[in-house]
């Protein structure tokens, strides 16, 4: 498949989407729009967020849901093509100036295997040895059944999962430049499904089909998450360009202090309070 | 009164039908010429309730589940009830085995609204495989037959023209998702009371 036909189905999609905006009430078109764009780890938990905030204040806000990763998010945000960047990463020096992380929720990340190679449990320096191309073969991986070459998916750089696990996991090791890219969790979740011989990391919310294999003797669940025994969280953010104000201030308000909120946020993911 | 409320329905029905002759019209804007001598697109499927959800309260949650005799490269859902919610990472399953692949759609767009959209890949017959949610009850019974509740799935798909043989995208006409199957009382029954 080439670039130029992905291209225009993609154009193709989104053009059926924006031509038909007429089946919705139309006291909606006076309400303020939040509009969201970037992590794709955040998309999920936005969504459900938005489904529950818009019962809570009734319908006072529409909301437009975007991805493309952490940093299209951030670049997003600064350049006001959106209200909120969402990002799955920490603030970076490299970042633009004036934006404001604010912390929504925290979320783990997981190191899976092939649900027919179960590891029965890795460290970082066996973490660093894997996704960094010092051992290359199942069999110099302790645990493993597989014995054939380790196929490593690793996420594209515009990724936030990307560079919390480069940050957490690999410290200054760098990943293997042989590994396998790809563009969200869904598609490495997938790709591991489907390899036995695939190793990758993912958010909690994509383990489904896949071995979580336990690291640093600690289960990747979302008890031990919450519990702060697993070593592998990372921080949600929502990016505004300076303080919230106005609509996005509430919602973003309510995420972080409303009980529902927390009780939507808990069911994968870890809230803040 | 009430007939501005019997006809609102009606003015929903008649919007769809205008929305989806805009998205026909694309669909006919994208076809390359002589692209007419490839054959039809087919696609097709189905909705069930869904209440299982991670955080979606019951009821209003539902999986869509179909496929297209083409590649798929991105697909709409439209609904005449307000949407509220859209899993942003849809899977695809192969057609033959059922099992996951590596194919997989992401999905964006607007909440409340009447759909959203999802680009991606997925081959040739291969099931694509999401959910989504509604604002109200989808087994509710519907006050009139246009009021009833109904799906459609519009895709981008890639066609070959069957003279030169090269690739080209084409958008599909709107097909309605069967479903979801309810267990409560028929709709008829309910109207006539």
């Amino acid at each position: 498949m080439n670039n130029r036909l992905r291209r225009v189905g993609v154009l193709s999609a989104l053009a059926l989407v924006t031509a038909v905006p007429t089946l919705a009430p139309a006291s909606v078109a006076a309400k303020p729009t939040i509009t969201m764009s970037g992590s794709t780890s955040v998309a999920p938990l936005a969504a459900l967020l938005a489904r529950k905030y818009l019962r809570f204040c009734d319908h006072c806000v529409n909301f437009k849901l975007l991805q493309g990763g952490s940093d299209i998010g951030v670049a997003d945000v600064a350049a006001g093509r959106v209200t909120i960047g969402n990002s799955s990463r920490d603030p970076k020096p490299s970042d633009p100036g004036g934006l404001v992380f604010n912390k929504i929720a925290q979320d783990a990340i997981c190191i899976v295997t092939n649900s027919a190679n179960p590891v029965p449990g890795i460290d970082q320096a066996g973490v660093q040895a894997v996704f960094g191309g010092g051992v290359r073969s199942w069999s110099g991986v302790p645990g493993s059944t597989q014995t054939g070459t380790i196929d490593a998916f690793v996420r594209t750089p515009a990724s936030g999962t990307q560079d919390a696990f480069q940050k957490i996991f690999m410290g200054s090791t760098k990943i293997f430049s042989g590994a396998s890219q790809k563009a969200s969790n869904g598609l490495i979740q997938q790709s591991v499904t489907s390899d036995p011989s695939g190793v990758g990391y993912v958010s909690l919310a994509f383990t489904k089909g896949v071995h979580v294999v336990p690291y640093k003797g600690v289960d990747c669940t979302l008890r031990n998450a919450k519990s702060g025994q697993y070593g592998g969280v990372r921080n949600f953010y929502m990016v505004t360009r300076g303080a919230p104000t106005g609509a996005a201030k509430k919602w973003i308000t309510w995420i972080t202090h409303n009980k529902a909120a927390a009780k939507v946020v808990s069911t994968q993911w870890v809230p803040l309070n | 009164m009430t007939n501005t409320k019997r006809r609102q329905p009606r003015r929903r029905v008649r919007a769809a039908i205008a929305s989806l002759a805009a998205v026909v019209g694309i669909a006919t804007l994208s076809f390359p010429a002589g692209a007419g001598a490839a054959e039809a697109t087919l696609c097709g499927g189905k909705l069930e309730l869904n209440n299982d959800i991670p955080g979606i309260d019951p009821p209003g949650g539902l999986s869509y589940k179909f496929d297209c005799n083409a590649t798929v490269l991105g697909y709409g859902v439209l609904s005449n009830r307000q949407v509220d919610y859209f899993s942003t990472e849809v899977g695809v399953l192969d057609f033959t085995s059922g099992e996951a692949t590596s194919e997989q759609f992401g999905c964006e767009g607007p909440f409340p609204s009447s759909g959203f959209g999802c680009r991606g890949v997925a081959n040739f017959g291969n099931f694509i495989n999401g959910e989504f949610a509604i604002g109200r009850d989808p087994c509710e019974a519907a006050k009139t037959k246009a009021d009833k509740f109904k799906v459609w799935v519009v895709a981008t798909v890639v066609q070959s023209d069957s003279v030169t043989n090269k690739p080209f995208t084409a958008v599909t006409q709107p097909f309605r998702l069967k479903g979801p199957a309810c267990k409560t009382k028929s709709v008829r029954k309910e109207t006539r009371r």
